[in-house]
């Protein structure tokens, strides 16, 4: 296990540092002097020279790359350009708001995934498994941003169930209750699409464990259909684990434009902010952290896969 | 067949409202907002603007961080709705210019002032914050700041301290405008700078009626009311500040309660929030939502061209149809009743013929290509892209194909402060301009403010207009300097360096229960007369 | 260049024939596949009728009164509405659609060819080749595609080309993967190994062998990324990243409606229905063609 460990935890170092170089590449592309983001016309010569010196813009570009990964790896991200914050400040907390967001959206996702798909592979000529059908397409098939209007359409225009916008109620908000409100479409937009993908993997996986010959022998025992079940989802667990894990990942990194629509303060929402303001360390700390959470999780789920499924470990 | 797909879509939507109910019990909408004395204002800025002396996202950051922070030794009067915003004495009580050298002000500070942490306000804070962004050398100071201010720092050569509470401070020339440019050069504790130094943002400390109390970063600004406020104290406990940039978002925040002021929601919304009892509110002040025109390059270095844009606009459709009423029609820098308003100026009439027959003239029979870079939201530009599209589709008609290019707002601003591209690439910006001083001629419009030695961008240029100009920003004689800047006025309007389109009317919404706010005629907003009204609940 | 020895290798005609009748049966499956059958023909029209809008389409996609604007569904002579500046729905859908219908397919034609071309590449040289192809690929599945999308169209601007560029990106390490493990199963199939020893360049297996034989492959794939591409673009162009005022997307003209949301709802829809209907018939056809290989293979 250790080993097995080690091996990828020395294989995510290249990709790491392919990672890094390409979101701090990816900005030397963006036409224009950041020094023009921030410094006005009137502005003097010795001014602009000394605010490109602190940003650290007059060296080679591989010394700008190598300071930036060192602080970074040092947890220091700098200044934002345009809000004048320690990136830090900024990015932490719209982090954690994402990752609630896509938490709120993954529960919603993998659980009614898991009753729709389960009970539509049990029984595939049933009402229960069209609609699993008709979600499972849905899902994959909605722009999220679009869901996300029509709920507002729905329940704040029409009825004035839900809030719009925001997390949480500007004045003595930010209660549980409180959030959990304001999760509820968000977390149904953004996870329309998780819950297409799994609801389709969930239907096929126990379909076909279904019908496989270990079930007929423990039905042959007498087993009740509920054990049956478990034996059934223990078997589908880790293909359904990786493919959760990845789904949530893209929901960590993908629900930029639900946060947009809603106004949610996560991270995507700051990160394409930044993108439009050109406020670069920002976006390069941003993309850099969503991508390292990213292949984390991707790392978690192997190591679980491997527990579960010990055969992994030998490929 | 078909009713089965009806059966499925209806149990779809029974599950999905299912999960939604059993959300639905805990709480109940809005009315958290209300609760005390806290104002929950939705801005149209997508950032919260930064708390130092110059505060980002434009003038809508001066309006509700800088102003309610910090106060200059000057500061406008913003308790009249129907008359333009004058300028009066801030952390000043009163000021007078040498009668033998005319650049030599002496300002008499207010005495017993104290900032925010309670350090007290004097000659030597008066001092040490103009080092802080005026002074090079000086151990505090700060280019980013400076930079910010350079404009309003412009005429200043020379300060100093007479004695505790006096200040002398010495123009470059003499120039009336000084009071104008002050409001905006405000004052920080300079024991709080000391302390925090890279942290100050996140414990200013001014002297204005309200003081900092929490942020949360990207979200939230929370302001409190300064009891110890020289001037009238804020009623409000609580001052909230939510950048919001999309405006049916900040329509929802206020119908939903969570919010209640609103600045400038969709104009469509109008009506109906009169008829739910909302305040709306609208009041002419200076402001022009212009574009700038890049007249170093072909083809707005021609006069008739900039002409034939303009008389190719059809203002009162977009004042009234598109916007439903929330803008004025500009056909120059003022408005009419602006006490810089050109009467006899020429009138741009919505006339495509003429706008044709001037193009012809001016070598483009067939019209051209050009591009107007343009902001998506933000300070006073109101709601951009559907202005936008509505001007692309007049200049289309007359033959002028422009090309859209919408970026986001602070981007627009550093956009323009660092010019137009070298490469001719934009033609125009698309930008809200104030035009609340008379100073603001000396700054878009005369020779020596063209750029980079100041704001005028496009480079326009007119000897006459800079002697009208030097005039104004001479004479101490205000009815003098009035009708030298309505000179100037009437020149530039007949120049045309602008493609004038609208005034803004200010529009902003607030909820019901909220009272005792006077809408000025100035950008800027008084708050400590608001406050809110709890027996309506 | 057409090598002559091998158009006598037996094996090689009989792939070609049996292909023939593969495609063949492939879509009688799908034919007899209703529902993938009726989404084909509704996403033919949805193409369709983008494609002719200049001859069908009631208005001209700029056209408008400012007077008219934000008319409700339905209104005479605007079946649809009209949008923010006047302007007829139904005509700008129909003109947005093809931008969108653009958007949606290109980047999914430039990524199966580059992607598939790495991918052969990769599974057929194998070795070193292999390491440096496929892990500089997975570098880019460690980021999310649409922060990595909406990346890389910050960085080269706003425009539609753009926004292909970027998607087209993302897509082709998933297709060089699928490729590659393609490759990598047909290649020490026998027919390789016979086209191998009678001396064939690398080049002519690959066109003629390794192509046909993952090209079913690459293709299902292929199919199910549309649908992505399609909502991903919008969603970008949403974010402002693509066409710029007046042309018609998509994307871009719910972002411009979405204002009116709380005044006008069911116009502002209308674009996102079309997003959405497009890319469920593009799913349907998917699954149902990817059903009909299957049962053929």
């Amino acid at each position: 296990m250790l080993k097995f460990l080690t091996h990828r935890v020395l294989l995510m170092i290249p990709t790491l540092i392919g990672v890094s170089i390409i979101v701090f590449l990816m900005l030397q592309i963006v036409p224009g002097d950041p020094v023009d983001s921030i410094v006005p016309v009137d502005a003097s010569k010795e001014v602009r020279a000394q605010i490109t010196e602190q940003l650290g813009l007059n060296h080679p570009l591989y010394i700008q790359y190598v300071d930036w990964l060192m602080r970074s790896l040092h947890g220091d991200f700098g200044q934002s350009i345009v809000r004048q914050l320690s990136v830090n400040a900024l990015l932490f907390p719209a982090l954690l708001n994402t990752l609630i967001l896509a938490l709120g959206a993954g529960i919603f996702a993998f659980v009614i995934s898991l009753v729709i798909g389960v009970y539509s592979a049990y029984k595939p000529k049933s009402w229960l498994a069209s609609i699993g059908n008709l979600i499972g397409l849905t899902g994959i098939s909605i722009p999220n941003f679009w869901a996300a209007l029509i709920l507002i359409g729905i329940f704040s225009v029409l009825f004035g169930w839900l809030p719009p916008i925001g997390m949480k109620s500007s004045v003595n908000g930010g209660s549980f209750a409180d959030v959990f409100y304001h999760i509820i479409m968000p977390a149904v937009a953004a996870g329309m699409t998780t819950l297409g993908v799994m609801t389709r993997m969930v239907r096929s996986a126990v379909f076909d464990l279904l019908h496989q010959d270990f079930v007929q022998t423990l039905q042959a025992k007498g087993l009740k259909p509920f054990r049956i079940l478990l034996h059934v989802l223990k078997n589908a667990t880790p293909n359904l684990l990786t493919v959760a894990g990845l789904q949530l990942g893209y929901l960590i990194g993908g629900s930029v434009l639900v946060e947009t629509v809603f106004a949610w303060p996560g991270i995507g929402q700051l990160i394409y902010q930044s993108v439009s303001q050109r406020d670069y360390p920002i976006i390069q700390a941003g993309v850099l952290i969503v991508s390292v959470i990213f292949i984390l999780l991707n790392l978690i789920v192997d190591l679980l896969h491997s527990i579960i499924d010990p055969r992994v470990r030998g490929s | 067949m078909r009713s089965k797909k009806i059966r499925c879509v209806a149990l779809l939507i029974m599950i999905m409202s299912l999960f939604i109910f059993t959300g639905c019990g805990t709480n109940s909408l809005g009315s958290s907002s209300s609760t005390s004395q806290t104002l929950v204002i939705g801005m149209s800025a997508s950032n919260i603007p930064t708390t130092d002396v110059s505060p980002s996202e434009g003038y809508e950051g001066w309006r509700f961080v800088g102003f309610q922070l910090y106060e200059g030794l000057t500061k406008w009067n913003l308790t009249q709705s129907d008359q333009p915003a004058e300028v009066e004495p801030g952390l000043a009580t009163s000021w007078e210019v040498s009668k033998s050298d005319p650049t030599l002000w002496t300002f008499h500070l207010r005495k017993g002032v104290v900032f925010h942490d309670q350090t007290p306000f004097n000659a030597d804070a008066v001092i040490f914050n103009l080092n802080r962004v005026h002074n090079s050398k000086s151990k505090y100071f700060n280019p980013t700041l400076a930079g910010g201010l350079s404009t309003s720092l412009k005429y200043i050569k020379d300060y100093k301290k007479i004695d505790e509470d006096t200040v002398q401070i010495k123009t470059k020339e003499p120039y009336s405008s000084l009071p104008y440019d002050l409001t905006q050069v405000v004052f920080a504790s300079p024991t709080a700078i000391k302390k925090y130094g890279k942290d100050y943002q996140e414990h200013p400390a001014g002297t204005g009626p309200f003081k900092f109390k929490s942020i949360t970063k990207g979200q939230e600004l929370v302001l409190e009311k300064n009891e110890d406020y020289w001037g009238n104290v804020p009623k409000l406990k609580q001052l909230v500040l939510l950048p919001m940039p999309d405006a049916s978002t900040r329509l929802a925040a206020l119908k939903s309660g969570d919010i209640n002021w609103a600045e400038v929601p969709p104009s469509e919304a109008i009506k109906q929030l009169k008829k739910d009892h909302y305040q709306v509110l609208e009041n002419e002040y200076p402001h022009n939502w212009a574009y700038v025109l890049n007249l170093n390059e072909k083809p707005w270095n021609d006069k008739r061209v900039r002409q034939a844009a303009n008389y190719a606009i059809n203002r009162e459709g977009l004042s009234k149809a598109l916007l439903n009423g929330a803008a004025t029609p500009a056909t120059q820098v003022d408005y009419p009743g602006s006490t810089w308003y050109s009467d006899d100026a020429i009138q741009y009439k919505y006339d495509p013929k003429k706008a044709k027959e001037l193009l012809k003239e001016a070598g483009y029979p067939k019209g051209f290509k050009t591009t107007f870079m343009v902001p998506t939201s933000g300070s006073g530009n109101m709601w951009p892209i559907e202005m936008n599209e509505y001007i692309q589709k007049n200049l289309k008609a007359v033959g002028i194909n422009v090309t859209i290019e919408a970026v986001e707002w602070q981007t627009l601003l550093n956009q323009y402060l660092s010019g137009f591209p070298k490469d001719n690439s934009v033609g125009a910006i698309n930008i809200s301009l104030p035009t609340n001083t008379p100073m603001i001629f000396d700054r878009y419009f005369s020779t020596r403010s063209k750029f980079p030695n100041g704001s005028n961008i496009g480079g326009y240029s007119n000897p006459k207009v800079d002697q009208y100009i030097q005039k104004a920003t001479g004479t101490f004689d205000t009815a003098q300097r009035d009708k030298e800047v309505q000179q100037a006025a009437k020149l530039i309007a007949e120049d045309a360096p602008w493609i004038f389109v609208a005034h803004d009317l200010n529009l902003r919404v607030l909820a019901p229960d909220v009272q005792g706010f006077v809408q000025p005629q100035s950008w800027f907003a008084d708050l400590t007369t608001v406050s809110i009204n709890q027996q309506n609940k | 260049m057409l090598n002559e020895s091998e158009l006598t290798n037996p094996s090689l005609l009989s792939n070609e024939i049996k292909e023939d009748s593969l495609l063949k049966k492939v879509w009688l499956e799908f034919y007899k596949n209703r529902i993938a059958f009726i989404a084909l023909i509704v996403l033919g029209i949805v193409v369709l009728s983008c494609l002719l809008a200049p001859l069908i389409a009631p208005f001209g996609p700029l056209d408008g009164e400012i007077t008219d604007r934000l008319l409700p569904l339905g209104s005479t002579g605007h079946i649809l509405g009209t949008d923010e500046q006047g302007r007829d729905m139904l005509t700008r859908v129909l003109y947005g659609g093809r931008l969108s219908l653009y958007a949606g397919f290109l980047p999914v034609v430039i990524s199966i060819v580059i992607g598939g071309a790495l991918g052969v590449i990769a599974g057929y040289f194998g070795r070193i080749l292999n390491t440096i192809i496929m892990r500089t690929l997975d570098i880019f599945y460690s980021f999310p595609a649409i922060l990595l999308a909406i990346g890389i169209s910050a960085a080269l601007g706003q425009g539609i080309n753009n926004i292909v560029i970027s998607i087209s990106i993302i897509f082709i390490p998933p297709v060089a993967r699928v490729a590659e493990s393609a490759v990598k199963g047909v290649r020490e199939e026998e027919f390789i190994e016979a086209a191998k020893s009678s001396g064939a360049q690398s080049i002519s297996i690959i066109r003629y062998h390794v192509i046909k034989n993952i090209f079913a492959k690459v293709f299902v794939y292929g199919t199910t990324q549309i649908s992505i591409s399609l909502v991903l673009a919008s969603g970008l162009s949403f974010l402002g990243l693509g066409v710029s005022p007046p042309t018609p997307e998509w994307g871009i003209m719910l972002n411009n409606l979405k204002g009116q949301i709380f005044i006008n709802p069911l116009v502002t829809i209308i674009p996102g229905l079309f997003i959405f209907i497009t890319a469920l018939t593009i799913n349907l056809v998917a699954d149902g063609l990817r059903d009909a290989l299957e049962i053929n293979s």
